[in-house]
């Protein structure tokens, strides 16, 4: 094997792995923020580590061309709704992309269902997202391409990234018991 | 040092003189290979990869992600240039090894900072042929092994999701989907074998070749195997395909009449005997047939066919083992069939009473036969080889 090829081979994992910090960084840049309501429950991966496992709680107020959620052809239409979450209108992604002015692939954001956090602290972590996904405190936000592409944001409660949320709530716990 | 037994035993029943043995024992340890180094670095690279899977699997909470990047670039930029930089050897067999597992904890530090999860099958793919030109900076048996485990591994990964994107995405029905999942599974261990005989590998990575070669065959025995093991389950006029074992069968007939050609050369040791050719040939077609037989026509279940069968191919790949002169396959093949065996009476007795017997009969079977394969084996393979070697010697060999 030549020096040139033994050098190309020696890059090509390296580029790979800066592909895909890019092709992240780029999505995170270009896209648009949308919450979306959670419930949760929670395992580990034995590579990746600790995450917390969940579902997003969709309900399309309204359906088009007769669409389900598991169709890989279908997509959510996004308008603005009265709180933090969008309101939502189910449809062919085709009719979506013409006529919403954001919009969203249904089955690549209901395969958004794990949010890595770190061992140290995971079961403050995990109390406080079962608490707040009870009353209905716990979004995803998601980061939206133009072409409807989900991406991971964060995991908040009541608005704040769940490591605040639980940092805070462990400080109110302490206090309380001193 | 064995070989130092071995020819102290020669000298002393005069088949070699002492000049001889000298002249031996000079080659054989310029040509020795540093195997202690090579396994005490495979074994610290496997711990360094664990390493940093444990690491980035505790996601460490201190570090932002920023620098968790950055350190990770450095260290990917590091572990190149030592490779570059390392001249062949355990050394740079070790770095590769190294680099190998951490391109993947890589990957998966990334998934875990951006939260990505676009699928273990796409993950292990794109690893795959990122590094392939990679693990072909190395030389050693060990690394080749591990390379291959990590591309069986990506070839699982993509044959489950190719199947449910089949299921899912073209809306085949069941029988077209049956056939498609049996040539794509079945062709498999041929994508192997053909890959060891690529020009390049063999003359400059012969280990890597040889590792190929292996995973051929170990995937058309366990092929093998497992078209034996349908006939444990009967087959309905719904689950019944042809097409696909039919072409299965095509292409593994073509891959045997073309043996000669395509295995002869590549053995290291003697040509292959017409015994050994005969086994292979039977080995790769026997499968697809079996597999033909058992899902080809309607039926019931018969288990002790199916039992008959599996002992009947862990036999013919032993003798197989025998003719093609690897007398440790062999073993293993005699030790198959005994565990098989003990497998049978356990199945063959339903209540406690009849297990505990089964258990007993089974396990003195066994002992029984260890005691035969202790006594008897070197006896046997010599018995199975004389009267080949004779033809060998008269005829001049097969390939």
């Amino acid at each position: 094997m030549s020096p040139r090829l033994k050098q190309a081979a020696l890059a090509l994992p390296i580029l790979l792995l800066v592909f895909m910090v890019g092709r992240a960084e780029w999505q995170l840049a270009h896209s648009q923020t949308w919450h979306f309501a959670i419930r949760g429950y929670d395992p580990r991966d034995l590579l990746k580590g600790h995450y917390m496992r969940f579902q997003l709680s969709i309900s399309p107020a309204e359906t088009i061309d007769s669409c389900s959620v598991r169709d890989p052809d279908c997509c959510y239409c996004l308008e603005p709704g009265e709180g933090t979450e969008p309101r939502v209108a189910i449809a062919t992604c085709e009719t979506a992309s013409s006529t919403c002015d954001a919009f969203v692939r249904t089955v690549p954001l209901h395969a958004l269902d794990r949010f890595y956090i770190p061992e140290e602290g995971r079961r403050q972590m995990e109390q406080t997202l079962r608490t707040a996904a009870r009353d209905d405190r716990a979004h995803l936000a998601v980061a939206v391409s133009r072409t409807g592409e989900p991406m991971i944001e964060a995991l908040l409660v009541g608005g704040v990234p769940i490591r605040a949320a639980a940092a805070a709530e462990a400080a109110e716990a302490e206090a309380a018991g001193d | 040092m064995k070989i130092e037994k071995k020819l102290a035993e020669w000298q002393q029943a005069g088949l070699i003189d002492e000049a001889t043995a000298r002249r031996i024992a000079e080659h054989e340890t310029g040509h020795a290979r540093p195997i202690v180094l090579y396994a005490i670095g495979g074994v610290g690279a496997v711990a360094i990869v664990l390493g940093f899977v444990a690491i980035i699997a505790s996601n460490w909470a201190a570090i932002p992600p920023a620098a968790k990047l950055g350190v990770d670039g450095l260290v990917a930029v590091a572990l190149a240039a030592a490779i570059l930089r390392s001249s062949p050897g355990w050394l740079r067999e070790t770095l590769v090894v190294v680099n190998y597992g951490f391109v993947l904890a890589s990957m998966s530090l990334i998934g875990q900072i951006y939260h990505l999860d676009s699928g273990t099958w796409r993950a292990l793919l794109a690893w795959s042929v990122a590094t392939a030109p990679m693990m072909l900076i190395a030389r050693s048996r060990f690394a080749a092994t591990l390379w291959i485990v990590g591309l069986v591994t990506m070839h699982g990964f993509v044959l489950v999701h190719w199947l449910e994107w089949l299921d899912d995405v073209t809306g085949l029905e069941e029988k077209a989907l049956l056939n498609a999942g049996i040539i794509s599974a079945g062709v498999g261990p041929l994508l192997y074998l053909l890959g060891s005989r690529v020009g390049w590998l063999r003359r400059e990575r012969p280990a890597t070749a040889s590792v190929y070669r292996a995973a051929g065959w170990l995937g058309v025995a366990v092929l093998a195997f497992l078209a034996a093991t349908i006939f444990y389950e009967g087959i309905s006029d719904r689950e019944r395909v042809l097409a696909g074992p039919v072409m299965l069968l095509i292409a593994f007939g073509a891959f045997a009449a073309g043996l000669p050609r395509l295995e002869g050369p590549l053995s290291e040791r003697a040509p292959l005997s017409p015994r050994a050719l005969l086994g292979m040939r039977v080995l790769l077609v026997g499968g697809p047939a079996l597999g033909l037989l058992g899902v080809g026509f309607v039926r019931g279940d018969w288990p002790v066919l199916a039992a008959l069968l599996q002992i009947a191919c862990l036999g013919w790949m032993a003798w197989t083992a025998l003719q093609a002169g690897h007398e440790g396959l062999f073993r293993l093949g005699v030790a198959a069939i005994c565990l098989r065996l003990l497998g049978i009476y356990i199945e063959v007795f339903g209540s406690m009473l009849q297990t505990g017997l089964g258990l007993i009969v089974g396990g003195m079977l066994t002992i029984g036969l260890t005691w035969f394969w202790l006594r008897k084996s070197r006896g046997l393979a010599e018995a199975l080889t004389e009267p080949d070697s004779a033809s060998n010697e008269a005829g001049g060999g097969a390939s």
